[in-house]
């Protein structure tokens, strides 16, 4: 996905069983890549993180 | 990316050129020769102006030549036309992908207005073509040849033995290299989850007066742990300059250690001379008694030898006697008493006598003044017979210190002379009060660093600390789960991009090491010189000798520093993966007769693994030159001219 392949490796790596996180962080990644506006992008991003790792944990 | 060809229409001396560039050998090697002023700078400006937009090597860009060419401006004028299209279009191949860049400006011949240009990237691929245009367009260049780094990808060779200057800023190295590798993103990305979550903590403090004391306290002490990380970045900054500064105080000192070095050497030459000359003195009156001894007995020898020889015939015929007195003998016979011993002579002893007084011709003082001189004359004789061999002795010694003092008088020129290249004495202790001034701030300062991170992580515990106590209360108001959990989520996300970041900024730096190192001792002719290289966390590029370990990256020569440019470069295209064309202009310029070959054969190597363009000028393009960058080695040559000073064009040759 980047230019530095290193990045990738790493991001699988720390992410490793946290799928959500790691779409989070790759989104992130690609928002700062853009230039385009993180906040909103961020805030619904993680709100959308934060629910899928409920479900997948059955909490809700 | 490697470029195919660049088209320029109409651009400043250049009304309709193309020059092509296309591989036919096992080298991609590229040459462009031209005269100062026929362009070739401008062809690098051209490249410029056509990827980015701008003119970065223009001597005054505020006082320069409008962009489109004189006479194309001047034709427009005459024929009644407004516009001319001035046009830099680049062909390029990108792995498997064909590239058209392309640039216009539609340049307003009557009023000389230049307006806005409009940039065009063409990419065919196997699957289709895809026109870019505008942001798209800046957007696909950054990401092969980001603007940012473009400097090492179009080189000035006259600045490339300045890339790593002490005093050099390196701070856009790191950023650069930070954005090619694009720790630049992850730093970004960092920062701005930092912002939400402080967003969201603020968000939290308006439900409850306690959370905004603790939002304030957490803020605080995050504060106070930023202010010490600035402090201790300072005095990391502090220890690397003093660092520095003792390598190369130590540098300047060392050769003045060899100064005082070689002024030893030279007092102890000197004293051996002065006691080569004693000895020789002492020599010259051995020869004058030489002379004088040698000179008597040489004098005296015919005589001494008919003498002794006389001596020595008498002897052998019984002509010298024992100690016999003949007149005591005939006085004996008159009286026929013996005159010894008074006894009567009998006939028997008479006869006896008168034999001897026949045999006896030399009177007794004769025999006996004979006897008296025989061992002195025997003497002289025979000290003569040592005359060879102490003569032997006395010149041989005479010869082996005159070679001595002379091979130690070179010497002594020698030393003189290079003692005479050193500084004053006043400058070494100048240098040696500077080193220890700089040797006792390094020793506070590393207590300092010691001191201050200790600090840090007490004040790290304390933001820690605070945050639990903020989650805490947050999590004990009415809207508190949601916006822990938000909060958390960002924290950890943000935990990880930090360690991330930590981990690549390491690596690379490491990476960039190794390369660049990798690639100079590939490419230097010195293989028993340069060991390795350390890159400082802000960039400052250290040379260390193979040998002595220490820094020396000041004392290599102009042409060895322009190739560590190059192999750093090198280093910088593969390890942050933009692996474009090298384009130099003036490659050999700082470079000095002596190494031209050795850096032209390194440039050859380069071109075996990337599209390298080289512009010289004519001048610079020398037989000597020529003689490297044959045709057998080169994909390409053209030679630029501008017969008409307005208009340049292409020469083959």
């Amino acid at each position: 996905m980047f230019q530095n392949q290193i990045i990738d490796e790493k991001l699988q790596d720390k992410t490793k069983g946290d799928a959500p996180m790691r779409s989070f962080l790759e989104c992130v990644l690609n928002t700062e890549k853009s230039g385009k506006n993180y906040k909103n992008t961020y805030k619904s991003e993680m709100e959308k993180a934060i629910k899928i790792r409920k479900l997948e944990k059955g909490d809700c | 990316m490697r470029f195919s060809a660049i088209s320029i229409k109409n651009y400043r001396q250049y009304r309709d050129i193309k020059v092509e560039f296309k591989q036919v050998k096992d080298t991609d090697l590229h040459i462009i020769v031209a005269s100062n002023g026929v362009g070739k700078t401008n062809l690098l400006n051209a490249i410029n102006f056509c990827l980015y937009d701008d003119e970065p090597h223009l001597n005054d860009d505020k006082d320069s030549l409008p962009k489109c060419n004189n006479t194309a401006r001047n034709e427009a004028r005459r024929a009644g036309e407004t516009y001319v299209d001035v046009t830099v279009t680049i062909h390029a191949e990108n792995g498997s992908d064909k590239l058209i860049f392309d640039r216009t400006l539609h340049y307003n011949a009557k009023t000389d207005f230049e307006g806005e240009s409009i940039f065009k990237v063409t990419i065919m691929r196997a699957s289709g073509t895809d026109i870019l245009e505008g942001e798209q367009a800046d957007e696909y260049v950054n990401t092969y040849l980001p603007k940012k780094i473009r400097e090492y990808f179009f080189f000035d060779g006259e600045r490339l033995d300045k890339y790593f200057d002490k005093d050099k800023n390196t701070a856009p190295i790191k950023d650069s290299i930070h954005e090619i590798a694009q720790i630049n993103i992850i730093t970004s990305g960092r920062k701005h989850l930092q912002a939400i979550i402080d967003e969201l903590r603020r968000e939290a403090a308006k439900y409850a007066p306690d959370i905004e004391r603790l939002e304030r306290q957490l803020q605080e002490r995050i504060k106070a742990q930023e202010a010490k990380e600035t402090d201790i970045d300072s005095v990391n900054a502090a220890i690397r300059t003093s660092k520095d500064k003792i390598a190369e105080l130590t540098g300047y000192i060392s050769n003045q250690e060899n100064a005082a070095i070689i002024d030893k050497d030279l007092n102890e030459v000197n004293t051996r001379i002065v006691n080569l000359r004693s000895q020789e003195g002492e020599l010259n009156i051995r020869m004058l008694e030489f002379i004088r001894k040698y000179y008597q007995l040489l004098a005296t020898y015919d005589i001494n030898k008919v003498v002794s020889e006389y001596i020595d015939a008498k002897a052998k015929n019984g002509q010298l006697p024992p100690d016999i007195d003949i007149g005591l003998l005939r006085r004996s016979l008159e009286s026929h008493v013996c005159a010894v011993c008074e006894q009567d002579i009998t006939n028997n002893s008479e006869e006896h006598i008168n034999h001897l007084i026949q045999r006896i011709t030399i009177s007794s003082a004769v025999s006996n003044k004979l006897m008296e001189v025989k061992n002195d004359v025997n003497e002289a004789v025979g000290r003569v017979q040592d005359y060879q061999s102490d003569k032997k002795e006395l010149f041989d010694k005479q010869k082996r210190l005159k070679s001595e003092i002379e091979a130690l008088e070179s010497r002594a020129v020698e030393l003189r002379k290079r003692l005479a290249g050193y500084s004053d004495v006043t400058s070494i202790t100048k240098w040696v009060n500077e080193r220890t001034e700089h040797q006792e701030l390094l020793e506070k300062n590393t207590k300092k660093l010691g001191s201050y991170e200790e600090q840090l992580i007490a004040l790290k515990e304390e933001v820690n600390r605070a945050e639990e106590e903020l989650n805490k209360a947050i999590a004990a108001q009415g809207h508190g789960d949601e916006l822990l959990e938000k909060i958390k989520f960002a924290s950890e996300a943000k935990d990880i991009l930090e360690q991330i970041e930590q981990e690549i900024t390491t690596e690379v730096r490491r990476r960039m090491e190794t390369e660049t190192m990798e690639v100079f001792e590939r490419l230097i002719w010195k293989k028993n010189t340069y060991g390795n290289i350390s890159l400082s966390e802000d960039y400052k590029l250290r040379l260390y000798h193979k040998i002595t370990g220490e820094s020396c990256l000041g004392s290599g020569s102009a042409s060895e520093r322009e190739l560590l440019a190059l192999a750093f470069t090198i280093a910088l295209h593969k390890v942050s993966g933009h692996d474009a064309l090298l384009f130099i202009d003036t490659p050999v310029g700082r470079v000095s007769d002596v190494n031209r070959e050795k850096f032209a054969q390194a440039l050859i190597d380069v071109s075996k693994s990337k599209q390298l363009i080289l512009a010289f000028t004519p001048s610079e393009f020398s037989s000597e030159i020529q003689e490297y960058f044959r045709d057998e080695v080169l994909s390409s040559k053209v030679y630029f001219s501008n017969p008409s000073e307005e208009t340049t064009q292409i020469e083959r040759k």
